[in-house]
């Protein structure tokens, strides 16, 4: 098309226009990096490699750490939902409250829970989990259970029936169709009273995995009124738990609520349940990023001596700068600027880098970890699972990392810069 | 007052240098001037003070006393970035050592001293062409320094230091690294494209072949000048 054939030209002239425009110490500072005739000098890769790796580095790591941190948080709010609603004793006469909270604008789903604590016995061995009483089968779900089944399933689901977590099933080795045992607390209450507890027997039915660890390495899920019977709540429940619409505006949502329902209710929300986990997730993040930018300084420090090295060998060009009319600030200016400029490649090839890296993370972190051995131990201690590992972009930590880069180049540069301020312009130039 | 009718005077200018051992006076009380359009040339045993004298008329190195004026200017009294501006705009140099930057090809040396001035044009890029050519370099203008001759690159730097019409041009032997035939072929360059250009000229040598090639010849000797 011939527009193209116009617009090519015009391009070309306004790449010259702009370069001839550009005032001539950082005319000079780029083309102290990319002279005539050569692609890079040496100085220029070097240096930018330096910078690229360690912005690549600082890439990857943050959003690597968003990423699960997004994952995390999920995970908690689903296995937890967004708020409970509790009175903090047993709650008898619920429908009402229920119907009131579903009815509520931000409310997408609104469920009864009853949770406590007991002990369970498989053959000869015992366990400590978490207890949940949930009817999957009705409407407003908030926990997508259903979702979380990797054995078995929910049809057969019923009083006589539990679903456990892959870790309790693991740990007591229980499949499905088998028999549990399990003790309340309520149990102990007999005990003192002289009375022969006996265990309820309950077949498995289902395992789940929600890919939360905290859920699922203690906790198995009985119907509500199994839980009733088990904890001696007649037919009250321990508190109503929510997803809604806003989850981030959780705590204004929360305290609304509160006030609307009055009397006793309480509310919990998901960030403030999991805030030792969450405050641990961010803690983490801004820890390592701190530690990481050290990488960035220690570039810095590469850069500047390059930079010296340049503006001692460059003594003899920058006597004739002077001679030619340049001004002092304007000769410094030259090695700020290279120094800012190296930063910016550094920043672009850090950022391509980064991306390539992210790219194809799965095959390199199992190449990692089972090349030094940790494989294993990662995946059972970390907790998600690490096959795919997430990863989510912030505009905030790229902006981050690209400003402390420019910040630490052009400092790099400084030194250099007064160096050859410094140099005495007759002695520049009688320089050898 | 002599100095409107001079392009450059100095008066009672010196210089002396500390040493570890005693201080060594390059300079004492020398007085120079120098009419428009004039060329004069310096000669000198090595170590009297030649390139000392240059880069104190231009104020790259400072006089210990003296004064000192550029086409009527008092240069000594002016702000360092006023004589930075008129180092760009009213002299040109040209060294002993060829002094191109490395990193640009020939006519981009040439354009530098246009950009410390200010906006390249298009007339600039014109005119650094026809330097070159004029200096008989027109096929190697794309050139890098390190792939040209010693001759070729003095004779960009002479490019250089006409491309902004300085009405002065400051030479330091400025054949003193190349071999006889060349130095005679890049003096006759300078001498000719001076007076082309109407520029004035100071020209330090030690080749009397050259020095009287100039409308005068100044000797220095024992920090002040004689008649040659
Ligand atoms: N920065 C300095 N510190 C101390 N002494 C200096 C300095 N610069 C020059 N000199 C001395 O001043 C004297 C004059 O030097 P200058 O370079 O001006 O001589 P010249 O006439 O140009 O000699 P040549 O013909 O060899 O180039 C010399 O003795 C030199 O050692
Ligand atoms: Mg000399």
């Amino acid at each position: 098309m011939d527009s193209g054939s116009k617009l090519a030209p015009k391009a070309k002239r306004c790449l010259t226009a702009n370069f001839s425009a550009m005032p001539w110490y950082l005319y000079l500072a780029f083309k102290q990096l990319f002279p005539t005739g050569r692609a890079a000098s040496f100085f220029a890769w070097i240096s930018i490699i330096g910078v690229a790796l360690g912005v690549a580095i600082l890439i990857v790591f943050a959003s690597v750490m968003n990423g699960l941190g997004d994952r995390i948080r999920s995970k908690v709010s689903e296995t937890f939902g967004h708020a409970h609603v509790f009175t903090g004793s047993i709650i008898y006469d619920y429908e009402e409250l229920l119907t009131t909270l579903r009815g509520h604008p931000e409310v997408i789903a609104a469920t009864p829970y009853t949770t406590g604590m007991l002990m369970m016995q498989y053959g000869n061995r015992p366990a400590f989990p978490k207890i949940m009483g949930l009817n999957p089968w009705e409407e407003n779900q908030v926990v997508p259970l259903e979702d979380y089944i990797i054995q078995g399933g929910l049809e057969e689901f019923d009083d006589q029936r539990v679903v456990v977590s892959m870790g309790v099933a693991q740990q007591l080795k229980v499949s499905i169709g088998d028999l549990i045992n399990l003790y309340s607390p309520l149990m102990l209450e007999q005990l003192k009273r002289d009375e022969v507890p006996l265990p309820m027997e309950l077949t498995v039915c289902g395992i789940f995995e929600s890919g939360f660890n905290d859920v699922d390495n203690n906790t198995i899920i009985v119907t509500r009124r199994t839980m009733q019977e088990l904890y001696g709540l007649e037919d009250g429940i321990h508190g109503i738990m929510l997803l809604i619409d806003d989850p981030d505006n959780v705590f204004q949502f929360a305290r609304g609520l509160e006030q609307e329902l009055g009397g006793n209710f309480q509310t919990l929300t998901w960030m403030e349940a999991n805030e030792n986990l969450l405050f641990l997730l961010q803690f983490e993040k801004t820890i390592m990023l701190f530690l990481l930018f050290v990488i960035l300084i220690i570039a810095g420090f590469c850069i500047s001596a390059i930079l010296i090295v340049t503006a001692l060998q460059k003594t003899r060009e920058i006597g004739l700068l002077h001679a030619m009319g340049g001004r002092t600030r304007q000769l410094a200016a030259i090695f700020c600027l290279d120094g800012m400029l190296v930063s910016m490649g550094g920043c672009v090839v850090g950022t391509v880098l980064a991306f390539a890296l992210i790219g194809s993370r799965g095959a390199l972190i199992k190449g990692m970890l089972y090349a030094t051995g940790q494989g294993d131990a990662f995946t059972e201690h970390y907790p998600l699972p690490i096959t795919d590992l997430p990863v989510s972009y912030e505009a905030g930590d790229f902006a981050l990392i690209f400003l402390f880069c420019l910040f630490i180049g052009g400092v790099a540069g400084l030194y250099p810069a007064w160096r050859a301020a410094r140099m005495k312009p007759s002695d520049a130039i009688r320089a050898e | 007052m002599t100095e409107n009718n001079a392009i450059l005077e100095a008066r009672g200018l010196s210089k002396t240098f500390a040493t570890p051992t005693k201080p060594v006076q390059v300079l004492d009380e020398a007085n120079v001037a120098l009419a428009y359009g004039e060329s004069l040339s310096i000669r000198g045993e090595s170590g009297a003070g030649k390139t000392t004298l240059l880069y104190l008329l231009s104020v790259l190195e400072n006089p210990d006393s003296g004064e000192l004026f550029w086409a009527g200017e008092n240069a000594l009294m002016k702000p360092a970035d006023w004589r930075a501006r008129q180092r760009a705009t009213f002299m040109g140099f040209v060294f002993q050592a060829y002094y191109l930057m490395p990193e640009l090809s020939a006519v981009e040396n040439v354009l530098l001293a246009r950009r410390l001035v200010g906006k390249v044009r298009k007339e600039d890029r014109l005119r650094a062409e026809a330097l070159l050519e004029r200096v008989g370099l027109a096929d190697r203008a794309k050139q890098i320094p390190s792939k040209l001759s010693g001759g070729e690159k003095q004779r960009v730097a002479v490019a250089r230091a006409l491309m902004n019409q300085p009405p002065l041009i400051l030479a330091d032997e400025p054949t003193g690294n190349l071999d006889e035939r060349t130095g005679e072929h890049i003096m006759e360059l300078l001498l000719t494209l001076c007076r082309e250009e109407d520029m004035s000229l100071i020209l330090v040598t030690h080749n009397p072949v050259f020095a009287r090639q100039t409308d005068r010849c100044l000797m220095l000797h024992n920090g002040r000048f004689e008649n040659a």
